[in-house]
């Protein structure tokens, strides 16, 4: 009955679920219910279906399996990168390290004004303002959004790699 | 490493210059140029780009050096002109970086979109349709939502100055004008020895203000903890 409900709470929710609402809902714990989703993930696996859960510790959703990604193309969703510049890129990066930032700062790191990067990545769902900084003229304090972390696969902020990752060489390894 | 050995050499030799010291070796100099000239660049690009820095920070000091000198450079400016070179390639490194954290970014998103979430009615929440306003209202309670309306501003804070009973701006004009043609001359300070409340001197400093704007009056401060000396403007 479990794998019933959360089947088909997965497919019907509006994005990832919480994993505690799962354990509130049926009783049982986080472990067993990763036990339940891996077992869901083996069943689905066996009769070669399309899609699979994808889970970390604290939500999953119901996705397609990567492996297949290229046959949908004609019917899969257009890329939040579409369109997207590598200035727009830049200043997503600045304000995914550098949260709550302000527009000044940002523009201060890349050398020029940034409102219209900010306002691509606002339409796109990436960021959002949070808060205003405590100083005279009270300015807009940007943020990463929920879809940030679910479209770079990451759990939490805390995840996302030290800048110094990016950088390793092979010779420092 | 050979290119660190040379960057320290570079590094201390830097330091000699910049101290303004005269203990410039040509010897020394001559050194690491031919090391540089012998050494293969091969080596990782960050040692590379500290390098060319230092370089070009010290050709630039032995060019200004080189050229003729009326007086002694400042070294003070120097340095701090290095300070400012160096902010600004930090601030270029840090661009840098973001810019390749940028594009790794990118390179997840793609990644992470090869697998698509199932299709959700992500707009479901605003498509349901919302529950009415149920207000009810008849002339009673309008009449007490009137009444409320009209005297709740008082509650507010920042409005208690409406009601207050202020000192009106045209009688203190008119009673510091008559002080004056009394007195001749006066100071502002004696004017407001008999005001009982702030407000009132307050009047009184803006009835100044107003006569001294409309040439009735001239006042006179010659510094801040000196008083304002007043008089008739018979100009």
């Amino acid at each position: 009955m479990n794998k019933k409900i959360i089947t088909a709470t997965l497919l019907i929710s509006d994005g990832p679920v919480e994993h505690s609402y799962f354990s509130e809902l049926l009783d049982i714990t986080n472990d067993e219910l990763i036990n339940i989703l891996k077992e869901i993930n083996s069943e689905i696996s066996n009769i070669e279906l399309g899609f699979e859960i994808k889970f970390d510790n604290t939500k999953s959703d119901i996705k397609t399996i990567s492996e297949i990604s290229t046959y949908l193309n004609d019917v899969k969703p257009a890329s939040i990168l579409k369109g997207l510049s590598t200035p727009a890129l830049e200043t997503l990066a600045i304000i995914a390290y550098e949260q709550p930032v302000t527009k000044l700062k940002i523009s201060e790191i890349r050398g020029v004004e940034s409102e219209s990067s900010i306002k691509t990545l606002e339409a796109r769902g990436l960021i959002e303002t949070g808060g205003q900084l405590d100083v005279p003229g009270n300015p807009l304090l940007y943020k990463t959004t929920n879809l940030f972390l679910e479209k770079t696969d990451l759990e939490s902020l805390e995840s996302l790699p030290n800048i110094g990752e990016y950088f390793d060489s092979p010779e420092e390894e | 490493m050979e290119v660190l050995k040379i960057i320290d050499n570079l590094k201390d030799l830097l330091i000699k210059y910049t101290s303004n010291s005269e203990s410039l070796l040509e010897e020394e100099l001559n050194l690491i140029f031919n090391k540089i000239e012998n050494i293969n660049f091969k080596e990782d690009i960050d040692n590379y780009a500290e390098f060319v820095l230092l370089g070009a920070s010290l050709f630039e000091i032995k060019a200004k050096r080189l050229l003729p000198q009326e007086e002694e450079i400042d070294w003070i400016d120097e340095i701090e002109l290095m300070k400012d070179k160096d902010l600004a390639f930090a601030r270029l490194l840090q661009f840098k970086a973001f810019s390749e954290v940028g594009i790794a970014l990118a390179s997840r998103i793609k990644n992470s979109e090869n697998s698509v979430p199932a299709f959700k009615y992500y707009q479901t929440k605003d498509l349901l349709i919302k529950p009415d306003i149920e207000y009810e209202i008849d002339i009673k309670n309008f009449e007490d939502v009137s009444r409320e309306v009209f005297t709740r501003y008082k509650t507010f804070k920042g409005f208690e100055h409406i009601d207050k009973d202020l000192p009106d701006i045209q009688d203190s004009i008119d009673e510091l004008l008559q002080v004056v043609d009394k007195r001749l001359t006066t100071s502002f300070e004696e004017l407001v020895l008999g005001v009982k409340t702030t407000e009132e001197a307050v009047a009184f400093f803006l009835a100044l203000l107003e006569t001294v704007k409309w040439g009735f009056i001239k006042a006179e401060q010659d510094n801040i903890d000196r008083e304002i000396n007043i008089e008739k403007n018979y100009e």
